[in-house]
């Protein structure tokens, strides 16, 4: 082949791409990003303590949340009594009744904020976090715990 | 015979010949794909502001909505079988449910021992870093709620009033 058609022949072929820079980018990228990644999310719940200065404490309502082995019980409510919510029934979401409560006194009660969680002892820990839950999703932000006398 | 031989090297030396001059390029292209998708895929998982946390081992903790972060703090953790302060086991989770009283006195002294770790890097760091008594507290959802009151008295009595409770995103 002359070196005519050897030319021609090389300027006719596609350039190909250089890889190589990308490639180290790539490698820099996913240690680091390995690092910092997380693959169980794991998210912080903030609680507050009596006497700490918590939401419950500057609130103008004593909005309290009784955990008993059996029941939930909402109260601390002016002019209100709540029943207590059976919670090892089984029949219905005794979570869902508490929070149509805790979304009733929020509405009467917009500007209340926290509330006081007080928590028998033998409650898994798993039940308190879902009532945290119910209290903070329902307006009151931070709950306060409170360890009941057993 | 000696002919077929000779020409046979004659053969094989062009072979080689040729052989030599092509240039082996190596092909990035399907490692570069994966790297595409390793790094979207990271991407995804990546935790922006704030410390990240990952469940002890052997700990289930409990499903909450929460969303919050973390901020950089010593980690308690509270198990089936034991209650750990920064990765080191502290006393058996049996004998703190067992005790009568609110304070456990090994728990104490794990902690005061990270307290004055933290004030003696925070003395030689400047004003930098300050013990500000924030602490992550990990618990197995299946604990009884008298362990963990136990758990949280005995860290305020040596100063970690700021308690955030590690869950898992629901």
């Amino acid at each position: 082949m002359s070196l005519r058609k050897k030319r021609k022949r090389a300027a006719s072929e596609p350039e190909e791409l250089n890889l190589l820079p990308l490639m180290s980018l790539f490698v820099a990228l996913v240690p680091a990003l390995l690092y910092s990644a997380v693959f169980v999310p794991v998210s912080a719940l903030g609680l507050d303590f009596p006497g700490t200065g918590g939401a419950a404490g500057a609130s103008p309502l004593a909005l309290a949340v009784r955990l008993a082995d059996s029941t939930y019980t909402v109260e601390g409510v002016p002019d209100s009594a709540y029943a207590p919510i059976p919670r090892l029934t089984g029949e219905a979401d005794p979570l869902r009744e508490l929070r149509a409560e805790l979304d009733d006194v929020h509405a009467r009660y917009p500007t209340s904020g926290g509330a006081i969680l007080v928590v028998s002892p033998q409650v898994p820990y798993r039940d308190v976090v879902q009532v945290m839950d119910q209290v903070r999703e329902a307006g009151f932000g931070n709950s306060t715990l409170l360890g009941a006398q057993p | 015979m000696r002919g077929y031989l000779v020409g046979t090297a004659i053969r094989e030396r062009k072979r080689r010949g040729s052989e030599q001059a092509v240039v082996a390029r190596l092909q990035l292209t399907s490692l570069i794909d994966i790297f595409t998708v390793l790094l979207l895929f990271l991407l995804k998982s990546l935790v922006v502001g704030g410390a990240v946390v990952s469940p002890f081992p052997g700990v289930t903790l409990p499903p909450s909505s929460s969303t919050a972060t973390f901020k950089e703090s010593p980690v308690v953790v509270v198990t089936r079988s034991q209650v750990v302060v920064d990765g080191a086991a502290v006393c058996p989770t049996d004998q703190v449910m067992a005790q009568g009283e609110l304070k456990v006195p090994a728990l104490e002294q794990a902690l005061d021992a990270v307290r004055q770790k933290t004030e003696g890097l925070a003395e030689r760091a400047g004003s930098s870093r300050k013990f500000e008594g924030k602490l992550i507290l990990q618990a197995d959802e299946s604990i009884p709620f008298h362990v963990l009151q136990k758990v949280m008295y005995t860290s305020q009595t040596v100063g970690f009033y700021d308690i955030t409770l590690a869950v898992i995103q629901k």
